[in-house]
């Protein structure tokens, strides 16, 4: 079930607030819980044993992490058997499939099964935050849950289990235990929950048209500047789409009194690319940071150990976000921008930053091309069309399709550009608690209302993880 | 009074929610239904389309051929080729296959009156921008001002969620309407193109079965002699009926560059008296 349908606003979201509301506070967690599975389980719709699988998934983990406080001297083999556990799976559903293929093409002979394995939706989420529990408990940074029912609360909770935020145990540990219910908090999650579906529903759902329009065309046949305008399209909709549906879990999150964590701080203000992933996916950097780079020994072992550290942290960035060699090339290409800026260029660029911003400008919609496309020729191809000079390979080109595609897409591209500043969130704080502010949010919530009704919805992007 | 605004969209929300209700209730059980049942709808329609299935090799081309329709009355003229020339005079009514056609293909010789969204049931209040006359018009004044050799007329997709025999009705309005106004202009109804098999089973409404009752039902239109039925599936199938894969990313239009052969298909597909 996605945020953005009918089903969830009108069925599932008010049923399950008058449930919560009125159970006493010792049963909540429990009514996350079940709430959450069965929230889980419309998701998994065509493969119910996926609800098993999670639920052992929660409750293998919440073990483990006993074992592992309980019994010290062998708690490393209790880690390793959890790690074991938590990376088995996800490596069998996500990647089983790319390993054979490669397997498979490398040694000719081979001829692997290439079966298509359907992804439990929210294996890549749950799997890190399921990760990240046992490994602080392991390194006593928290105590191990003692409830199954809070544990499985923390794990399963509807508002991050599908696409995040990442939310690590011991952020919400304390708030598992004892939070506030008010008024003022369901009314502001309610706020951030509606600004986050307009976010995706009315500016990434309508400009990621043009994406597909342009992907029905065929990369071949684009002129250059739409191919331009459909790269700039690409990263307002993966903006849109993801930041939307972080906000709406937190405002969610809210309603239900937990603090869940910032996931995204207009990351297309940055002016270089280290800034950038300080702002893009935060949850996923901090999980990335915490568990990975400083682990490894973060930048104090000199800048070749550095250098390997990042290397590493960003080919399982890239490969974290689809189990396809662009992913791999994406995060490769990101962690060469990096170190270049952390050596050379980046102090250059935060000092002058209206050429940082123009830097940001190219770079964006460039490393999100290569993020978007899984075919390599194709991905050629539409290179050739952003710079014709390196090869003409058009086959045939509708000279006027630019002007065509802006006016049809030219009030999303503004509206892209502007709610990527900082000012519509300042304007917000000014006007949230007045009855202009509510009359905005309200003409927001309906015209998404009405543009799922009519049937405008797109699966989310990041769904395949 | 602050609290009353600090509150006052959470209450406006809770009401505007109740009150509107009953409308989305109806419209989420609505389109569930129509989730559930693709398969069955599709079966049934299927086996009320009687199909034969011939298949040709032409000489000039290496496109496999599967035609699946009721034989239509043989014609009395034959289809020819022609040059490019042919559609000088020609028009084309459609929907954003033929927009894409009036893009991407090489008739750029041929007045088209289009869009997106054209369908039988808004194709006479439409008003589009055509090439000849420099500006914008209807399909009457169109059809009063110019005269026409020959005119190409493709509906029919965005038409199939609605009642069947209302649309073949309204369809057949069209056609008469056309041979009225240009009676000396040759009208080549199209079949609708494929949607791959993908498409095709998991949509109760643009599935194959009923993109081929719709052309099989239009294709009894032609006389071989005024109207004549073309179908341009025959280039694009995989050899089970349905659009190929490899021709298209949305499951339902042709890849720009396919809109030259097209083109050139057609040019293969002329009647010249």
């Amino acid at each position: 079930m996605v945020f953005s349908s009918l089903e969830f606003v009108f069925l599932f979201l008010p049923f399950f607030m008058i449930a919560y509301g009125f159970s006493p506070f010792k049963y909540k967690n429990a009514v996350i819980f079940l709430g959450s599975l069965i929230f889980y389980s419309f998701g998994v719709f065509s493969t119910p044993i996926y609800i098993l699988l999670f639920a052992i998934t929660i409750l293998f983990n919440f073990l483990i992490a006993q074992l592992i406080e309980e019994f010290r001297k062998s708690r490393r083999l209790w880690l390793a058997l959890g790690l074991v556990f938590n990376f088995g799976w996800l490596v069998f559903f996500k990647y089983t499939g790319f390993i054979f293929e490669n397997v498979n093409s490398l040694f000719g002979g081979l001829s692997l099964p290439m079966k298509e394995i359907i992804l439990p939706i929210g294996i890549s989420f749950y799997t890190f935050q399921n990760v990240s529990y046992i490994l602080d408990v392991y390194r006593k940074k928290t105590a191990a849950e003692t409830s199954f029912i809070n544990y499985g609360a923390y794990i399963s909770m509807f508002p991050q289990l599908i696409a995040g935020p990442i939310v690590t145990y011991d952020t919400v540990a304390k708030q598992l235990r004892s939070r506030s219910h008010s008024l003022k908090k369901i009314n502001e999650g309610l706020k951030i929950f509606t600004i986050g579906l307009g976010s995706k529903v009315l500016i990434a759902n309508q400009i990621g048209g043009l994406w597909t329009d342009i992907s029905s065309i065929g990369f071949e046949s684009i002129s250059t500047r739409l191919a331009w305008m459909g790269v700039v399209a690409y990263s307002f909709q993966i903006y849109f789409d993801f930041c939307g549906y972080s906000l709406m879990a937190i405002g969610l999150g809210k309603i239900m009194g937990f603090a869940l964590p910032q996931n995204f701080d207009h990351p297309y203000t940055s002016v270089t690319m280290t800034e950038f992933w300080r702002r893009w996916h935060i949850t996923l950097g901090s999980w990335f940071r915490e568990y990975v780079y400083i682990p490894l020994g973060g930048n104090r072992g000199g800048t070749k150990t550095t250098v390997r550290n990042l290397l590493v942290v960003w080919l399982l960035t890239g490969l974290w976000h689809g189990a396809s060699w662009n992913f791999v090339l994406w995060g490769f290409l990101l962690f060469v921008i990096l170190v270049i800026e952390k050596f050379a260029i980046g102090k250059f660029l935060n000092k002058f930053r209206p050429v940082g911003h123009l830097y940001m400008i190219f770079l964006i919609p460039l490393t999100w091309l290569i993020f978007a496309v899984t075919d390599f020729s194709q991905l050629g191809i539409y290179f050739s069309r952003l710079f014709p000079v390196f090869a003409d390979k058009a086959t045939v080109v509708f000279k006027e399709d630019y002007i065509k595609y802006w006016d049809i897409y030219r009030n999303f591209f503004i509206a892209g550009a502007i709610f990527s500043t900082k000012l519509p969130q300042m304007i917000y704080k000014k006007i949230k608690n007045t009855a202009f502010g509510a009359i905005v949010l309200l003409a927001i919530f309906w015209a998404s209302v009405y543009c799922m009704y009519k049937g405008m919805n797109d699966p989310f992007l990041y769904f395949r993880f | 009074m602050s609290n009353v605004k600090r509150y006052l969209y959470t209450f406006l929300l809770i009401v505007t929610c109740v009150i509107a209700s009953p409308l989305i209730f109806k419209q989420i059980w609505e389109t569930s239904k129509d989730k559930a049942e693709p398969a069955k709808s599709n079966a049934e329609i299927q086996s009320s389309v009687q199909t034969t299935t011939t298949s040709e090799t032409t000489g000039t081309s290496s496109y496999e051929e599967t035609t699946t329709t009721t034989a239509p009355p043989e014609p009395v003229l034959e289809f020819q080729s022609s040059s490019a020339s042919y559609f000088d005079d020609a028009l084309f009514i459609g929907d954003s296959r033929t927009v894409g056609i009036s893009e991407y293909g090489n008739l750029q010789n041929a007045d088209y009156f289009c869009n997106t969204g054209m369908s039988v049931y808004n194709l006479f209040s439409a008003n589009e921008n055509v090439k000849s006359l420099g500006t914008s018009t209807n399909l009457e004044d169109l059809l009063n001002k110019n005269q026409y050799g020959k005119i190409y007329l493709m509906l029919g997709i965005n038409e199939l969620g609605y009642d069947f025999e209302a649309t073949m009705a309204k369809y057949a309005e069209t056609v008469g309407f056309i041979r009225e106004k240009q009676p000396d202009a040759i009208l080549y109804v199209q079949a609708n193109l494929h949607v791959t098999k993908s498409r095709s089973d998991s949509d109760a409404i643009y599935s194959n079965a009923n993109i081929d009752r719709f052309n099989q039902r239009i294709s009894e239109l032609a006389d071989g002699k005024e109207v004549f039925y073309i179908d341009i599936n025959e280039v694009f199938d995989d050899g089970y009926g349905n659009l190929a894969a490899e021709y298209t990313s949305d499951n339902a239009h042709v890849y720009a560059k396919y809109y030259v052969d097209w083109s050139n298909w057609l040019c293969t597909k002329t009647i010249v008296k």
